[in-house]
């Protein structure tokens, strides 16, 4: 819809100064193509020291080419090639051979494939042989709404097979240039991506990768476009038709042995260390013009997105028809904090999420409010739109979530963003609310939303944060044991928790019932030890935290010689959660940690302790993790302590190790046990 | 006028007659105990018109009580070219039964479409109300019809446990001269059969159906659920006919499907008998082609059309190198033919499911295919999508169920092979030593067979070395530890036998205190069932499989200890199966023997506290820890 207005004013400025009626074509051929097909036999045997010997199979190259051409229609297309060769190296790689490849469409048009071609080539007694792709074997479906789907199989694929694809596909849709990723699933040994761009078009580039950035190499020249268009208002009806004559900038990147993209544990996405480049037009000139903007700082995407009807609009709207409604829902609430909260409880309970992310309304506010279900962004800018009327300052904060990769700061990117939320000011503070999540209380936001820098968006836009390392979780626990009737002990067990672990067993109460949580504690209670009764605080109280406590009964009789007894009765950590021994990419946590465990217990008749666990203090560089592990015994008590506080949430690879040192020797000093002995 | 107004009072009056139905007061409260929803009331009706004709109409009503059954909430109906769907009407209804929405199928969503890399024209219809307000109540009603069958859409009224049926009715109208078989399973009513135009009319009811709880190792909702399922006789699907009243017959028509699709390039069979020439065993043979069909094909799922039931051409198969299991199987047949091997089309149901294969009752319960190799003495079975098993052995997706086998002769039902006690091993031998400060060292010798390998051989025959590694670092239940080296030797064969040497490190093993080490001797082998007894049982406990695990520990420790406490060895015998661990320490050596065998089985409720006790018993064994002190 943008595309048509920034057509017709380009095509006026191309009337006024870039007319050029010469019979000149566009002369444009890749400088760097490689003739598909041409496959000797040392292909087959070459064996890159880079790849890992776990490799399934390799990209020999991966070659993109970007270009524009002109069109019938009186403007722009965007020409994207990829020639690709992938070497099967074992039996598990085989689908390395199969291919599926996203065409968007709308109403307005859709991205077209053609010159789709595909060879298999395997070695066979010295002679190579070449299976070729059936078109037959292509298969198109439709996947989503304004996705379709072309996929392919390639012939003949078997370990130490080489294959070849080379297809082009053709978009109108000019706002995103291909994106390029030169890291995968599989090893690249060649990975180039070429842009050719006229001059009055500018796109921004946004890299990312934990790999050392591309080559580049940038060429200038000269380059002639042919446009047609139909043009009403001539009687022969034939075409008019434009030569532009306009300097070009062609930037080739070019990455070698690239790895394959590895997951690790406590990563916020792979995706943030994935190397690649996506790119958005940022404004269009002509000539000696003016530069038209078309998206590049944050102001103008504020108002843009403001003026978009499908994001700001409806707050300038007449919102009349909500009123009654309103009314209704906030009778009775004498404060602004009293209604707002009415209103967010109200959307939280009742709206359905139907739909993914993205940062655009699916459906006018008005039918959001009645069919109540829709997106996240449909939650809150209906949420943002229900504070406002009722006199609040509400506005909208678009975001990434940590799954969804990080952003840009400086640059405005719009499709790096996934999520909205809303904030809203009340009496004077901010609060950042997130209607989506049927278990968030008011003020919290989930902890997909901590991914650092997100925008807030109104007349003056700003960069607000929620960092991770910002979050700290608690678990508090005391635990009591005195003596019992029949058994020597009876104990009780108190704990107190963090908001996220609280929404946490909220979302464990809610899928599995109170019982789990039961369950869960049984499991953990050292074998001798019964579980006799749980109460839960707070568990529909969703703004509150959690608390939980239970009782247990150690089956240690009063004839027992020697007793080995655990302080902590499964309270304690029992498995290192930094599995892998060594890393690769950093630790990114989603909140700091603090646990602290104080157990208190009475030394039963007729025992005396024959061993008690030493004091124990630790520390990880510069307090960012801190262990304190305390014991005392008076009159008849054994009190032990141990905190544990992770003050940091990333972690780099070599500070990793250490702190998985940390936290052995950790559980090592948790599961330690007291020694009790009867008095002969 | 006049006219029109009575005719819309009495719409109202009619409508609000209706409605009250779905008032949630009129819901029995035993039926609510345990419920997440209700279905209030269903009609299925399959209107027979002819072998290959038929039309269905379903209408429902389901209360939903709380979030929890929000997914039964929603209507799905997959169509594809033998299936259409003519219409749908959807209403939802607040608490008290009022009508407050109204959707038609036009305004009902189509999907389809994967973005995986399978093939296929099945679409669905998918719609919701999506509505919040707790309870509410969906009415449903969809018109389809089939043009062309060879199964007919079965009766299943309390769909999940955490449903209660307050009556559900199933009705079946045949044409003159067609037979209807149909079977009952835990469903204790019968049909009431009237004639109607010289066809007949079957209808099954259920009324006041009350929701169960789960339970630990109960048989799966499936099998415990009432059922009636239903076969036709005559069958018809794009142009083929046949009949199913025998597995022979339906055998038959299958091969119609399936058969004479196995030409392949001459070329193909000139190289098949080229690769197999020089052995004179037959399973050589076999096993050679086999592997040159895991090597030179993938598995793809193409379902287009007929193409959901028919193989691809075996020359084509040939060409491309991929295709679904009947497209892989037929090829494999092909393949064996042209060395003279005669091989059978085996249909098959995968998974737990085709465990419970009914023999008795003939219809398609298929959902898979493998191929069946007769021998002299025994058979070689194939499972000729997978690209890893070895030949002969099929694993848990396909082991000890019927299978039907298809050739120019009719069908044939057998059965595929079990593994028993001997075949499922984990024999396991761990070499340890515990360091001063409490770490371990450890090499452990495992072998495992049958079953037992079944994921293991899987893992390692698919991931990559690296995540190997990884995966083996998270599979022990240790506090802190590395795995320093992992290799593997595979032995292959009918039952597959697999040996790791794992070299591990564990940090903080053993707790050592000033005067004491405490141990445990079970280091990798400790049993995680822990099972609770907190109600009476309702259902029986159904035992999978067949296994016997041993265990031999050794461990160093420091010198200078003596034993202070020595847990008690234990010898158990049950009917589930049998349990038993010794310990002995001397020399600064801990040795800990153990061996767990389990009987796979059915046993009644009142075995279940039993069970419990005997799980409950291994699992507080193998934690058990040994006790050293510092002598004196």
């Amino acid at each position: 819809m943008g595309n048509f207005k920034i057509c017709n004013y380009i095509l006026i400025v191309v009337f006024l100064i870039g007319l050029q009626p010469l019979l000149l074509f566009a002369q444009k051929k890749n400088p760097y193509v490689i003739k598909f097909g041409e496959i000797s036999v040392a292909d087959f045997s070459t064996v890159n020291q880079v790849i890992d010997s776990g490799a399934q199979a390799v990209i020999l190259f991966d070659r993109g080419y970007s270009y524009f051409r002109g069109t019938s229609k009186g403007w722009f297309e965007l020409i994207f090639e990829r020639h690709q060769k992938i070497k099967i190296l074992s039996g598990n790689g085989k689908n390395a051979g199969n291919f599926s490849i996203l065409q968007y469409f709308n109403a307005d048009g859709e991205e077209k494939i053609s010159k789709l071609k595909g060879s298999t080539f395997h070695l066979e007694n010295g002679k190579i042989i070449e299976t070729k792709l059936n078109e037959k074997d292509i298969y198109k479906e439709k996947l989503a709404r304004n996705i379709s789907v072309t996929k392919f199989g390639m012939p003949n694929v078997k370990e130490g097979a080489i294959i070849e694809i080379h297809y082009t596909v053709q978009s109108d849709f000019l706002f995103n240039l291909r994106p390029w990723e030169f890291q995968g699933d599989y090893p690249v040994l060649e990975s180039e991506y070429t842009t050719s761009i006229p001059n009055f078009f500018s796109y921004a580039v946004i890299k990312q990768g934990y790999l050392p950035i591309p080559e580049r190499q940038v060429r200038e020249f000269v380059n002639f476009y042919s446009i047609r268009s139909k043009n009403e208002l001539n009687v022969t009806g034939s075409d008019d038709k434009f030569n532009i004559r306009t300097n070009e900038t062609e930037i080739r990147w070019k990455m070698t042995n690239v790895p394959a993209l590895k997951d690790e544990p406590f990563i916020t996405t792979k995706e943030n260390y994935k190397s690649k480049f996506r790119f958005q037009l940022s404004d269009t000139r002509f000539s000696d013009g003016e530069p038209v903007n078309v998206m590049s700082t944050w102001p103008m995407v504020a108002e843009k997105l403001l003026a978009d009807e499908s994001f700001g609009l409806c707050f300038s709207q007449n919102n009349n028809w909500l009123n009654d409604d309103i009314k209704r829902l906030t009778t009775g609430q004498p404060t602004n904090m009293d209604k707002a909260k009415a209103l967010y409880s109200y959307m939280r309970d009742k709206f359905s999420i139907t739909r993914n992310n993205g940062i655009y309304v699916s459906n006018q506010p008005r039918t959001i409010w009645k069919e109540m279900k829709g997106s996240v962004v449909d939650a809150n800018i209906m949420l943002t739109l229900l504070l406002q009327s009722i006199g609040l300052e509400a506005d909208p904060v678009i975001l990434s979530t940590r799954e969804n990769g990080r952003t840009t700061e400086n640059y405005p990117v719009i499709d790096q963003y996934n999520y909205v939320v809303c904030r809203a000011v009340i009496d004077g503070k901010e609060y950042f609310l997130d209607a989506s999540n049927p278990l968030l209380g008011f003020g919290y936001l989930p902890l997909e939303c901590f991914n650092g820098h997100a925008q807030l968006i109104k007349k003056e836009p700003r960069s607000v944060f929620f960092n991770a390392d910002k979050l700290k979780e608690y678990k508090e626990t005391q635990i009591n044991f005195v003596k019992g009737n029949t058994t020597l002990w009876e104990g009780e067990i108190r704990s107190k928790f963090g908001y996220y672990e609280s929404m946490a067993i909220r979302k464990k109460i809610k899928e599995n019932g109170k019982d789990e949580i039961g369950r869960e504690i049984t499991r953990a209670l050292p074998p001798e030890t019964e579980l006799k009764m749980v109460t839960t605080d707070n568990d529909s109280v969703l703004d509150a935290h959690m608390g939980l406590s239970y009782k247990v009964v150690p089956n240690y009789t009063k004839e027992e010689q020697i007793i080995y007894f655990n302080p902590f009765s499964g309270e304690q950590i029992k498995e290192n959660p930094f599995m892998a021994a060594e890393r690769k990419y950093p630790l990114e946590m989603p909140y700091m940690t603090k646990q602290s465990i104080v157990s208190k217990i009475q030394v039963p008749d007729g025992y005396t302790v024959d061993e008690l666990p030493k004091m124990f203090n630790l520390k990880l560089d510069n307090s960012q993790g801190i262990f304190e592990y305390k014991i005392q015994f008076t009159e008849g008590v054994i009190k032990i302590s141990s905190i544990l506080e992770i003050n940091r949430t990333n972690f780099s690879p070599a500070q990793y190790v250490k702190l998985r040192d940390f936290f052995s020797v950790v559980i090592n000093k948790q599961n330690q046990q007291i020694v009790f002995k009867k008095k002969s | 006028m006049r006219h029109a107004i009575l005719f819309f009072t009495c719409f109202i009056i009619a409508n609000q007659g209706f409605s009250q139905e779905y008032s949630i007061v009129k819901i029995p409260v035993d039926l609510l105990k345990d419920a997440n929803f209700i279905k209030r009331a269903e009609s299925l009706e399959i209107n027979i018109k002819d072998a290959g004709h038929a039309t269905i109409k379903h209408t429902y009503a389901y209360t939903i009580l709380n979030d929890k059954a929000d997914p039964y909430a929603e209507f799905t109906s997959y169509y594809d070219k033998f299936v259409s769907i003519e219409d749908i009407e959807g209403k939802l209804f607040d608490a008290s039964g009022k009508e407050l929405k109204r959707v038609k199928k036009k305004d009902i969503s189509d999907l389809g479409g994967e973005a995986g890399m399978g093939i296929s024209d099945n679409r669905t219809k998918n719609h919701s109300f999506y509505h919040k307000d707790y309870p509410y109540t969906v009415e449903y009603t969809s018109i389809e019809s089939l043009n062309g069958m060879f199964w007919l859409p079965g009766w299943v009224p309390q769909l999940s446990n955490a449903m209660g049926v307050q009556q559900s009715k199933f009705t079946v109208r045949t044409p003159a001269g067609y037979t209807l078989r149909y079977k009952e399973y835990n469903y204790s009513g019968k049909p009431v059969i009237t004639d109607n135009n010289g066809g007949k009319i079957y209808e099954w009811t259920a009324e006041n159906m009350k929701p169960q709880k789960l339970e630990p190792m109960m048989p799966h909702w499936s099998r415990v659920r009432a059922h009636v399922a239903l076969a036709p006789n005559q069958v018809e699907i794009a142009g083929f006919k046949g009949n199913m009243t025998t597995w022979k017959e339906f055998g038959s028509f299958l091969y119609q499907l399936t058969g004479n699709r196995d030409e392949l390039p001459a070329e193909m069979a000139m190289k098949a008998k080229q690769m197999t020439d020089g052995f004179n065993d037959p399973y050589k043979k076999i096993d050679t082609l086999y592997k040159f069909l895991q090597h030179n094909t993938r598995y793809i799922s193409i379902q287009l059309g007929i193409g959901g039931w028919q193989p691809i051409p075996a020359e084509k198969v040939a060409k491309n190198g991929y295709g679904d299991c009947k497209a892989l199987t037929n090829y494999m047949y092909a393949l064996l033919r042209a060395v003279g091997i005669g091989s059978k089309y085996a249909v098959i149901n995968s998974g737990d499911d085709g465990l419970y294969t009914d023999a008795s009752f003939v219809s398609n319960q298929f959902d898979h295919v493998i191929l069946c190799v007769p021998m002299a003495k025994d058979t070689v079975w194939l499972e000729c999508t997978s690209s890893i098993l070895p030949a002969g052995y099929l694993g848990d997706f396909t082991y000890n169920r019927p299978a039907l086998l298809v050739d120019e002769t009719g069908g044939t039902l057998v059965r595929t092979p079990t593994y028993r006690k001997n075949e499922n091993l984990q024999v396991r031998q761990v070499e340890a030593i515990i360091e001063d400060g409490g770490n371990l060292k450890a090499r452990a010798f495992t072998k495992y067979t049958g079953l037992q390998q079944d994921n293991l051989q899987n893992l390692l025959e698919t991931a990559s070395r690296e995540d190997i590694m990884k995966a083996m670092r998270g599979r022990f239940d240790l506090p802190t530890y590395d795995v320093v080296d992992y290799q593997h030797t595979e032995n292959g064969g009918r039952i597959p036998e697999l040996l790791e040497t794992i070299d591990l490190t564990v940090t903080g093993y053993a707790q050592v205190s000033g005067k004491r080490l405490f141990l445990m001797p079970n280091v990798l082998t400790r049993s995680g069932v822990k099972l609770v007894v907190d109600s009476i049982r309702m259902f029986d406990v159904e035992l999978d499989f067949d296994y016997l695990d041993s265990d031999t520990v050794t461990i160093r420790v420091p010198t200078g200890y003596e034993i202070e406490s020595m847990p008690k060895p234990i010898k158990l015998e049950t009917k589930f199966g049998a349990y038993s661990n010794e310990y002995a320490y001397e020399n600064d050596m801990v040795t800990y023997i153990r061996t767990v065998q389990q009987k796979h089985g059915r046993f009644p409720p009142s075995d279940y506290a039993e069970l419990a006790n005997f799980y409950q018993t291994i699992h507080k064994s193998d934690r058990v820890k040994m006790v050293l002190r510092k002598k004196e």
